[in-house]
C-alpha cells in the first residue's frame, strides 16, 4: 500500500517484528517493574503501617493518647506520611494527625493493630487459644510522590532502553539489507530501463549468493533479448523496405491505372467531340456546303457578267474557306506535314492560275508533329491570310515556303517577291491583327519583315 | 454347699485385693500432657517396684468405681481435683500439676498437692542475686489486691540480703502495665508470680513489654516466660513433677498414709534467656539459689 518502494518493504518486513518484539518485551518489562514498584510502595505501606502497629500497641492498648499522637508524629516525620489515624477497637478515632503540607497523590493503607497474648503456662491443662484481639486500626496516607517518580523514572529507562534497541535494530537491519536492498534496487533499476527498452542496460553484479546468480542470469537473459532486438529489427526493416517497395509498385500502378483512366476519359471526350464536331461537320458539309454549290450551280446557268463573276467568286472562296473548315475539323491527329500537304494541294492551282513559282521545303520532323484539329485551324488561317495577302497584294512571281525545326519550336517562314511596305505595317489591317492573334493562341510568334532582297518575309514561330 | 464356699472365698480374695489400697490416676483432659504425665508416673512407680495395682482413668469412668477407703487417688490438673474432692472424701488424694490456687477447698479427707507454683521466695532469692550491686537493684513485684494468698506469702518472706523490695497493689479495674510504669523505673527486677489478673493474656505482655521498655528484667514462674521475653525463670519441669508425685505415692505405700499434708514443691530449675541478659547488659550469676542453672 504505502510500501512500495523494495527498502521500504524489506524495512518494514525486519523491523516491524522487531517492533512488536520490542514492544511486547518493553511491555512485559514496564509492567513487570510496574509491578514491582506498586509492590514495594505496598510493602513499603505495610511495614510503615507494621511499624506503627508495634509502636502503637501499647497506646492502644492502655488508650495514651498522648502516646499515640507522639508515634503519629514521628511517623510522620520519618516516613513522609500524609497523614496518619489511630482508631481503637470500638471505631472512635483516637489521633489524627497530618502532614504540614500534602504532596500529590496518596496512597492509603490500613492495618488492624492486634495483640496476641503469651501463653506462660508449662502444664496448662487446657491451653487457651492464641486467638489475637483487636486493639484498633492504624489508616496512614503514604505521599505517592516517590513512587510516581520511580514509575517516571522506570518509564524512561524501559522506553528509552527500547528506543536505543529499536534504532540499533534498525541499524544494523540497514546495514545487514544493504547489500540485499542494492542488488535488487539494481535489479529493479535495470528492469525499469529495460521496460522502456534500454538494451544497452545492465544490472550491477553487486549481489552475494543466489542473488548474484539471478544477476547473472538477468543479464544474461538482457544480452539474449538485445540479440533477439536486433534480429527483430533487421527483419522489421527487411519487411519494411519490401512493405514500401510494394507500395511504391502499387502507387505506380495507381498512377498508370489513372493515369489511362484520364486518358480514357480524355478519349471519351474527344469521341463526343470528334463526334459532334463531324455532326457540326456533316451539317455544315449537308447544309451550307450544299447551299454553296446549288447556289454555283444555279450561278452557271446565268448569264455571263461582272456580277455573276464576283458573285461566283465570292461563293467560290466561301466553298473553299467551308471546306477549310471542315477540313480542319476533319483533322484527326494530324501530323503537320499532312496539314501542310494539303494546304498547298488547295493553294498551288491558284498559284498555277496567276502564274506564281511556289517553292516548297517542308522537314522530316514536320511528320512526327501531331497538330490538333483548333491548333490545324488557326494555322490554316494564317497560312491563308498569308497567301491571300500575296495574291492580292504583292504582285510576286515566286513564293518560298519552308517548315523546319528550330531550337525552340517549328519554324514556318512565307517569303514572297513581291511589292512590300514595311511601313505598312504601322497601322496594319484586320488580317495581320488576326494573324498575329492566332500566333499567340498557339504559343508562338509571328513576325513580318522585309528581307534585303526585297519581298515580304513572314517568320511563323509555334512550339512543338 | 461346696459351690457356695468356692463363691464366698471368690469374693474374698477380690475384695481382699481392693482393700490393699490401689492408685488411681485422674486426668483432668484426655490431653497429651496428662497422659504423659501418668503414664511417666506409672512407669516410674514400677520401676521404684510399686507393688499395687495402678489405674489411670478419667473422672467420669472413676465415679462408676467403688473405690475403697485407702485407695489413693492422684488427680492430675485442675479439673479433675475439682470434679474428685467432693466425690470421694474418704480417701487420700495427691493432687498434682495443679496451681496452688486451685486446690478445693479442704476437706477431712488427707491430701497434699505437688503445684506447679513456684514459691516467692525462690524467685525473689534468683532476683536478689541478679541484682546484687547493681545501681538499680529494687525487686518489685506485682499482685492482685484481692489475692491475699500471694500477700501472705509475700508477708512471710525472707528478706536476709537487704534487697529492696516492693510489692505493687493492682485493683481489678487498673491495668497492670499502667501500675508498674512509675515503679519500673527505678526497679532492679520484677517477679512474675501466678496471679491471673496480672500474668495473663494481654496484661502479661504488656508487663513483658513494660519491663523490657525500661531495661527491667523479669523473673518467671515457668518455662515460657523464657520465649515471652523474661530474663530467667524458676519452673518445675514435668520429670521433677512425676518424681515428687511418685515419691509422695512411694511412702504412701510405705507408710500407708501421705508423708505430708498440704502444698509440696516438686525440685524446680533455673534457666536463663541468654539473648534477653545480653540485650539488658546483666551478667548470669555463678552461684545460684538452689536447683539447678541452665
Amino acid at each position: 500500500m504505502f510500501a512500495t518502494k523494495l527498502k521500504t518493504q524489506l524495512l518494514l518486513i525486519t523491523v516491524m517484528p522487531l517492533l512488536l518484539t520490542i514492544a511486547v518485551i518493553t511491555l512485559f518489562i514496564l509492567f513487570e517493574v510496574l509491578d514491582n514498584i506498586e509492590s514495594e510502595v505496598v510493602k513499603r505501606g505495610e511495614s510503615i503501617a507494621n511499624q506503627a502497629s508495634i509502636m502503637s500497641e501499647f497506646p492502644l492498648y492502655t488508650g495514651d493518647v498522648d502516646a499515640l499522637k507522639n508515634v503519629a508524629d514521628l511517623m510522620i516525620k520519618t516516613h513522609d506520611l500524609a497523614y496518619i489515624r489511630f482508631i481503637d477497637s470500638t471505631g472512635q478515632l483516637l489521633i489524627h494527625e497530618k502532614a504540614f503540607r500534602q504532596k500529590g497523590d496518596l496512597r492509603e493503607f490500613n492495618f488492624p493493630v492486634r495483640t496476641q497474648a503469651p501463653n506462660l503456662d508449662d502444664f496448662r491443662a487446657t491451653p487457651p487459644i492464641n486467638t489475637a484481639d483487636d486493639l484498633g486500626i492504624i489508616e496512614i496516607g503514604l505521599n505517592n510522590n516517590s513512587a510516581e517518580a520511580q514509575r517516571f523514572q522506570a518509564y524512561t529507562k524501559v522506553l528509552g532502553i527500547a528506543f536505543i534497541a529499536l534504532l540499533l535494530g534498525c541499524l544494523f537491519v540497514y546495514l545487514f539489507s544493504r547489500k540485499l536492498t542494492n542488488a535488487i534496487s539494481s535489479l529493479i533499476s535495470s528492469a525499469h530501463r529495460l521496460e522502456q527498452r534500454d538494451f544497452s542496460v545492465r544490472s550491477h553484479e553487486n549481489g552475494s549468493g543466489e542473488l548474484l546468480k539471478f544477476q547473472r542470469t538477468f543479464n544474461k537473459m538482457i544480452d539474449s533479448l538485445q540479440q533477439n532486438d536486433a534480429d527483430l529489427q533487421e527483419k522489421v526493416s527487411a519487411a519494411t523496405a519490401s512493405l514500401n517497395y510494394t507500395v511504391s509498385q502499387l502507387s505506380e500502378k495507381n498512377t498508370a491505372l489513372a493515369q489511362q483512366r484520364q486518358e480514357t476519359i480524355d478519349l471519351e471526350r474527344s469521341k463526343a467531340i470528334l463526334e459532334e464536331r463531324e455532326r457540326i461537320m456533316r451539317d455544315m458539309h449537308d447544309g451550307i456546303g450544299g447551299q454553296l454549290v446549288a447556289s454555283l450551280a444555279l450561278l452557271e446557268r446565268e448569264q455571263d457578267s461582272q456580277i455573276k463573276q464576283n458573285i461566283y467568286t465570292v461563293l467560290t472562296e466561301c466553298l473553299n474557306d467551308l471546306r477549310l473548315i471542315i477540313h480542319s475539323l476533319s483533322m484527326q491527329n494530324s501530323v503537320l506535314s499532312s496539314l501542310l500537304a494539303d494546304f498547298k494541294y488547295r493553294t498551288s492551282r491558284k498559284l498555277e492560275q496567276l502564274d506564281i513559282e511556289l517553292d516548297w521545303h517542308v522537314d522530316d520532323k514536320a511528320e512526327q508533329l501531331n497538330i490538333k484539329p483548333q491548333t490545324g485551324l488557326h494555322l490554316l488561317r494564317i497560312l491563308q491570310e498569308a497567301f491571300t495577302n500575296i495574291l492580292k497584294h504583292a504582285k510576286a512571281s515566286s513564293i518560298e515556303f519552308s517548315a523546319k525545326q528550330s531550337p525552340h519550336g517549328f519554324q514556318i517562314l512565307i517569303q514572297d517577291n513581291g511589292q512590300f511596305t514595311p511601313d505598312s505595317l504601322k497601322s496594319p489591317g484586320h488580317g495581320i491583327s488576326n494573324m498575329k492573334t492566332r500566333a499567340k493562341q498557339l504559343g508562338g510568334s509571328l513576325n513580318i519583315e522585309q528581307p534585303a532582297s526585297g519581298g515580304c518575309r513572314i517568320i511563323l514561330s509555334i512550339p512543338d | 454347699m461346696r459351690h457356695f464356699l468356692a463363691l464366698f472365698l471368690l469374693l474374698v480374695a477380690t475384695l481382699s485385693q481392693a482393700d490393699t489400697g490401689s492408685v488411681y490416676i485422674v486426668l483432668s483432659d484426655n490431653n497429651e500432657l496428662y497422659q504423659q504425665a501418668a503414664k511417666a508416673v506409672q512407669a516410674e512407680l514400677k520401676t521404684q517396684g510399686f507393688s499395687k495395682p495402678i489405674h489411670i482413668s478419667s473422672t467420669q469412668s472413676l465415679h462408676k468405681k467403688v473405690l475403697h477407703p485407702k485407695d489413693l487417688i492422684v488427680p492430675l490438673g485442675e479439673q479433675a481435683a475439682l470434679n474428685i474432692h467432693s466425690s470421694f472424701e474418704r480417701n487420700s488424694h495427691l493432687y498434682s500439676f495443679i496451681d496452688r490456687t486451685q486446690i478445693p477447698p479442704h476437706t477431712d479427707s488427707e491430701w497434699a498437692a505437688v503445684v506447679i507454683d513456684q514459691p516467692v521466695q525462690r524467685l525473689f532469692d534468683l532476683a536478689s542475686t541478679i541484682v546484687a550491686g547493681r545501681y538499680r537493684d529494687k525487686v518489685i513485684v506485682a499482685i492482685s489486691e484481692e489475692n491475699q494468698l500471694l500477700r501472705d506469702e509475700i508477708s512471710k518472706l525472707n528478706n536476709q540480703s537487704g534487697i529492696p523490695f516492693e510489692v505493687l497493689l493492682v485493683d481489678e479495674n487498673s491495668q497492670p502495665a499502667k501500675v508498674i510504669d512509675k515503679a519500673l523505673f527505678n526497679a532492679g527486677a520484677l517477679l512474675a508470680v501466678r496471679d491471673e489478673h496480672i500474668w495473663s493474656g494481654e496484661n502479661a505482655k504488656w508487663m513483658l513489654y513494660q519491663s523490657y521498655k525500661f531495661n527491667v528484667p523479669v523473673i518467671g514462674y515457668s518455662k515460657r516466660f523464657l520465649k515471652a521475653g523474661a530474663l530467667a525463670s524458676v519452673y518445675a519441669t514435668l520429670p521433677q513433677t512425676t518424681d515428687k508425685t511418685v515419691q509422695l505415692i512411694m511412702q504412701w505405700e510405705q507408710q500407708g498414709k501421705l508423708p505430708e499434708h498440704g502444698i509440696v514443691y516438686p525440685n524446680f530449675e533455673i534457666e536463663f534467656n541468654k539473648n534477653i541478659a545480653r540485650a539488658l547488659k546483666i551478667t548470669i550469676p555463678e552461684i545460684l539459689p538452689e536447683g539447678n542453672k541452665n
